[in-house]
């Protein structure tokens, strides 16, 4: 068993729905490793983390934590730390008594809880809020607060919900930066739950791909963009994700058991011809994504920023590189 | 200017407000007044001075009083403040069984005075209440509690505890809009179940409990009089003669209007009192029960 996080066959179901929230999902984190979960609203990817923290009793399967098992340990006995979703601020405690309730809880000497609460304030630059209350303070420093509190406990694991999605877009890179260097600074390992596939790939050294429950895929950023393991998986991740178009419409390759091509926008080559139709044109500044009707068919691709196309403009594609897909929807490698 | 509809609220207020100045504005101010006063009911009131406060304040009986409603208060007021936080607790864990709880704990408070004093009665009769049948069974005689000082202003304190359904009610709600999400923080920080009540519950709990407590120390009084009078009397020796009753009993059944309009009086400044102090501690706790209830509910709507 690593020394990180590891989950194995871990099924829940809430009980007033029939179909599980998380279904026979394996998975693992190694310390130093952040492992991003995403998926759609309702893949199960918060429940996982609140069974991995303990505040949810899964119905099969087993969750360790830092080789231990923890699976029968009720939240308070596991060595979990959890940034929520709106970051859960006990709105009666100032800054420093949030920061410091864990170790209070724990009935760690005042001087001594005082000054780990000033040492992790002044790397998250807080000292000057400590004596605000949750109410006082803008959404970054609420995050700020509930990071510092997960920080301070010296966790085997952080749990982290969400903990970007209330933030503004302006703070929300930043803050993601932040984040990135301070789940690495330590070399512990970290669950990262977000409904963004741009943030997971950014934040995440593996990304794990929950839908209705299951683990769809699990790899680097990399591997995700490259070779998705199914047509959600290709349609999921990505900015733009991969188009997907039956194999052999209108003079596109049709290799044998493939019956749908996912090419990924870099992949499309425009060339003379009367074929496609453009549909959109999104001008991002450096580059422009167009989207191409090929009978009946969209095709997404990506071109160098003075490209002429308006449109209706009409135009014929090549396609470079493709990833088969078969009629179940599973890649053919 | 005022639009139409403002008008026709402050309209459907009017009945209400007319209400309240014949039943309880004019009443009170004309209870003031009487309270300068000699007043029998009979003969024209004739103008005391200061005279009628200083003969009541040098009645051994409202000595007697104000310590049996200090003892009474002290007594059932901290009672039935944690009984119903507990009660509400429990209410709030045990979500299967809510509706019945709900029901039987609010249910005393919702029969009428009157019938909550013959139930008590039959409850301590010596001979067959089944308070005296259940001591029996352990070979325990609790005797006529009902002569004994002290069993006399316990069956009050008993009777007032048992009618605390508004305070468990407002307990229940209040921590209900507590959000799940600061427990499960408390949680993965590693506070157990008493950990969880000490250092989140209880606080966030306090403005209310503290509200709670100021009103009851109002109206537990109040609310006991009625059992009280059909019971004791005010008896054995004044022990349970709380101020209400006394105000009753010297207005009313001895006819000295001018008096009981003094001790009414007197009661009106000691809950003014009371609500004073308590509203200057609210004050202090501000932050808690001021703005960060509002982030409170901001937070639950933004979690769900």
């Amino acid at each position: 068993m690593t020394a990180g996080v590891a989950v194995a066959a871990l099924s829940f179901s809430y009980a007033q729905e029939t179909a599980p929230a998380v279904d026979d999902v394996t998975l693992s984190a190694d310390p130093g490793e952040v492992l991003a979960v995403v998926g759609p609203s309702g893949s199960g990817k918060s429940t996982l983390l609140r069974l991995v923290a303990g505040l949810l009793t899964p119905s099969a399967g087993s969750v360790h934590v830092a080789g231990t098992d923890v699976t029968a340990l009720s939240p308070e006995d596991r060595s979990a730390a959890m940034v929520f979703q709106g970051f859960a601020l006990f709105p009666h405690l100032d800054v420093a008594a949030n920061i410091g309730f864990g170790l209070k809880a724990r009935r760690v000497p005042r001087a001594v809880r005082a000054e780990r609460v000033a040492t992790v304030a002044e790397r998250l630059g807080l000292e000057r809020l400590l004596s605000r209350r949750p109410a006082e303070l803008s959404g970054g420093e609420r995050q700020r607060v509930a990071l510092a509190r997960a920080l301070l406990r010296d966790p085997a694991v952080f749990l982290l919900d969400e903990p970007l999605s209330s933030l503004d877009p302006v703070l929300r890179t930043s803050a993601r930066r932040q984040l990135d260097a301070l789940l690495r600074a330590d070399g512990r390992c970290a669950i990262y739950v977000t409904h963004d596939q741009h943030e997971a790939m950014t934040l995440g050294d593996r990304v794990a791909v929950l839908r209705d429950g299951r683990l769809e895929q699990v790899g680097s950023p990399q591997e995700l963009y490259q070779r998705p393991a199914n047509t959600f998986v290709a349609t999921f991740v990505g900015t733009p994700p991969m188009s997907l178009v039956p194999a052999g419409h209108a003079g596109l390759p049709a290799p044998a058991g493939v019956s749908m091509l996912g090419v990924h926008a870099e992949d499309v080559r425009l060339v003379p011809g009367e074929d496609a139709e453009v549909l959109a044109v999104d001008d991002l500044g450096h580059e422009r994504m167009v989207e191409l009707g090929l009978h009946g068919e969209t095709l997404t691709a990506r071109l160098p920023a003075g490209s002429p196309l308006r449109r209706g403009d009409r135009t014929s594609v090549e396609v470079l590189g493709w990833r088969g897909f078969d009629a179940a929807g599973d890649a053919v490698s | 200017m005022r639009s139409r509809y403002q008008r026709g609220v402050a309209l459907l207020g009017v009945p209400f407000l007319l209400g309240s100045l014949a039943l309880v504005l004019v009443p009170a101010l004309v209870t003031v007044g009487y309270a300068f006063t000699s007043y029998d009911g009979l003969s024209p009131a004739t103008f005391n001075g200061l005279g009628t406060f200083r003969d009541v304040l040098a009645d051994p009986e409202l000595h007697a009083s104000l310590r049996s409603t200090g003892l009474f208060l002290l007594l059932a007021v901290p009672m039935r403040i944690v009984g119903g936080l507990l009660l509400a607790l429990l209410a709030h864990r045990q979500s299967a069984l809510g509706g019945a709880t709900r029901t039987a704990v609010f249910a005393p408070s919702a029969i009428p005075d009157a019938a909550t004093a013959l139930i008590w009665l039959w409850v301590v009769n010596p001979i067959y209440g089944p308070l005296a049948a259940v001591l029996g069974l352990v070979g325990v005689s609790p005797g006529p509690l009902l002569i004994d000082t002290w069993g006399a202003r316990l069956v009050i304190v008993a009777l007032s505890v048992f009618a605390l359904g508004e305070g468990f009610l407002v307990t229940l709600a209040a921590r209900r809009e507590l959000p799940q999400g600061l427990y499960d923080a408390a949680r993965t920080e590693g506070a157990g179940p008493v950990t969880r009540f000490r250092m989140v519950t209880l606080p966030l709990l306090a403005p209310v409990l503290l509200l709670l407590t100021a009103r009851d120390v109002l109206v537990s009084m109040q609310t006991a009089m009625v059992p009280t009078l059909l019971l004791t009397r005010g008896g054995p020796l004044d022990a349970t003669k709380s101020l209400p009753l006394l105000v009753y009993e010297r207005g009313f059944r001895e006819g000295d209007l001018g008096e009981g309009a003094a001790l009414a009086v007197i009661t009106l400044g000691l809950g003014v009192v009371v609500f004073a102090v308590v509203l200057a501690i609210l004050r202090q706790l501000r932050p808690l029960g001021g703005e960060s209830r509002v982030t409170i509910m901001k937070e639950r709507h933004e979690s769900v």
